[in-house]
């Protein structure tokens, strides 16, 4: 990446070659050296990927693919490419991204080409993970799908969608009820079905988490009482502190789950206090939800400001958006996260509006 | 304001409906959120074509059953938080 170039923390956070435990990845390579493609499905979508990794979902079988991941020669964009966040809008449906260990292509939100042929290339491990983290929101932006910044699981009775500041907890909330028996939708990145005609939904994004060290340190010491939260599959992120886990899955969800609620995650004071439920107006509630959308930058290099926006509106008239509100001990939020799958519990029998806590 | 005075709505305004009553509308580069209510939501309808004055007065007092002196006088405050809000442009009659 060139010095003037915008940063991005997602990106920046996987760039270390650094990565532990990802030693028993197989190489996806033939015995020519050639990559060997595998399938795995993520935000609603099916991948024919040159990339693959055991913590990715598979693909469905006979499911034909809508975006094929590519490792070979991407061009460098033009000098004079307008930026797009930490992309060169090479033309009207084509992103670039470069860094000094790859180069990145997308186009038209169908096509990935990964260029690891730069003067200290990438890891297939970082490949692999800045293709999770760092190309897939500008992706979904190419297909006017509207990437979340924010975290989401689900059990039976539906998701729970987690959104706020950065530090606020997402990943936290998100990787607990995981940890308490439901599947973890994705974090950092989730995918909605916004399909008109149906309720909203959240696809699975993958089967991962970043954590702050202290919320992964504090989650392992719930896991000695109940699930394992998950192996770490990579320490990642210098000087972010965040590791990225794989979590367990959990029977009996369909995707793309009813999204139930979403949860805006605010601090509470003074520490003992218990936490808070409250729900917010649907003006405010798409306040909020606007400032979930993640790389808003590139939205609107794209020109999908507008279209998302009447997204918005729908999705905070259909679903309840909830300000929850703990205090920053760490031992507040497993009674918050259970506030939390209670709204969505109560939702699923439709009892919308008699959550029982106040 | 004269009856002849254009309203018309600034490009690049976005909606969002939040109910079947209640529209919301973000200027170009603005993070201020005006919520429209079902009349306001109505007038901002109206207004995707450019219109007179002294028709939209006329068109509301039709549909609501109003005198017209009344609708204009109420149509006040909701044109002028809509043109402050960047919302909407009134370019005077000549």
């Amino acid at each position: 990446m060139t010095s003037d170039a915008p940063r991005d923390p997602a990106i920046d956070a996987i760039r270390p070659e650094s990565l532990s435990g990802l030693a028993d990845v197989p190489e996806a390579v033939d015995g020519e050296g050639a990559a060997r493609p595998g399938r795995f499905s993520a935000l609603g979508l099916v991948f024919d990927s040159d990339l693959t990794a055991p913590w990715m979902e598979p693909a469905p079988d006979g499911a034909p693919a809508d975006v094929t991941v590519r490792l070979g020669p991407v061009p460098p964009p033009p000098e004079d490419a307008p930026w797009a966040g930490v992309w060169r809008r090479v033309a009207d449906e084509t992103l670039v991204f470069e860094a000094s260990n790859l180069r990145m292509r997308l186009t038209a939100g169908r096509r990935i080409e990964i260029d690891l042929d730069r003067p200290s290339p990438a890891s297939r491990e970082t490949a692999t993970l800045t293709l999770a983290y760092g190309a897939m929101p500008a992706l979904l932006h190419q297909r006017a799908a509207m990437p979340m910044h924010a975290a989401a699981a689900a059990g039976p009775a539906g998701a729970a969608l987690f959104v706020g500041d950065a530090g606020a907890g997402k990943s936290t909330f998100a990787a607990m009820l995981a940890g308490a028996g439901w599947a973890l939708a994705g974090d950092d990145l989730i995918a909605l079905d916004l399909s008109p005609g149906r309720p909203p939904g959240v696809h699975r994004a993958m089967r991962t988490a970043r954590l702050f060290d202290d919320s992964t340190r504090a989650l392992d010491r719930i896991g000695e009482d109940g699930a394992p939260v998950g192996a770490a599959i990579s320490a990642a992120g210098e000087g972010v502190g965040k590791e990225v886990r794989a979590l367990a899955d959990a029977p009996g969800v369909a995707w793309p789950a009813p999204l139930r609620a979403v949860f805006a995650l605010e601090w509470l004071h003074p520490d003992d206090a218990a936490p808070e439920l409250e729900r917010i107006h649907p003006v405010q509630a798409l306040v909020r939800l606007r400032a979930a959308v993640g790389r808003p930058e590139v939205a609107t290099a794209l020109g999908r400001d507008a279209g998302y926006f009447m997204e918005l509106g729908r999705l905070a008239a259909q679903v309840p958006v909830y300000a929850l509100r703990r205090p920053r001990r760490f031992a507040a939020a497993p009674e918050a996260a259970a506030l939390a799958r209670r709204v969505i519990e109560n939702a699923s029998r439709g009892d919308a509006g008699k959550e029982g806590f106040a | 304001m004269k009856p002849d005075d254009m309203l018309s709505r600034r490009p690049g305004v976005m909606e969002a409906r939040i109910s079947e009553d209640e529209l919301v509308l973000l200027g170009v580069g603005s993070e201020s959120y005006y919520g429209l209510d079902a009349i306001a939501s109505d007038v901002w309808g109206r207004l995707e074509a450019p219109m007179r004055f002294a028709d939209l007065v006329a068109a509301l007092a039709a549909d609501y059953d109003a005198p017209p002196e009344t609708i204009a006088a109420d149509l006040g405050p909701t044109l002028t938080s809509l043109t402050e809000g960047g919302l909407i442009e009134i370019v005077p009659a000549g």
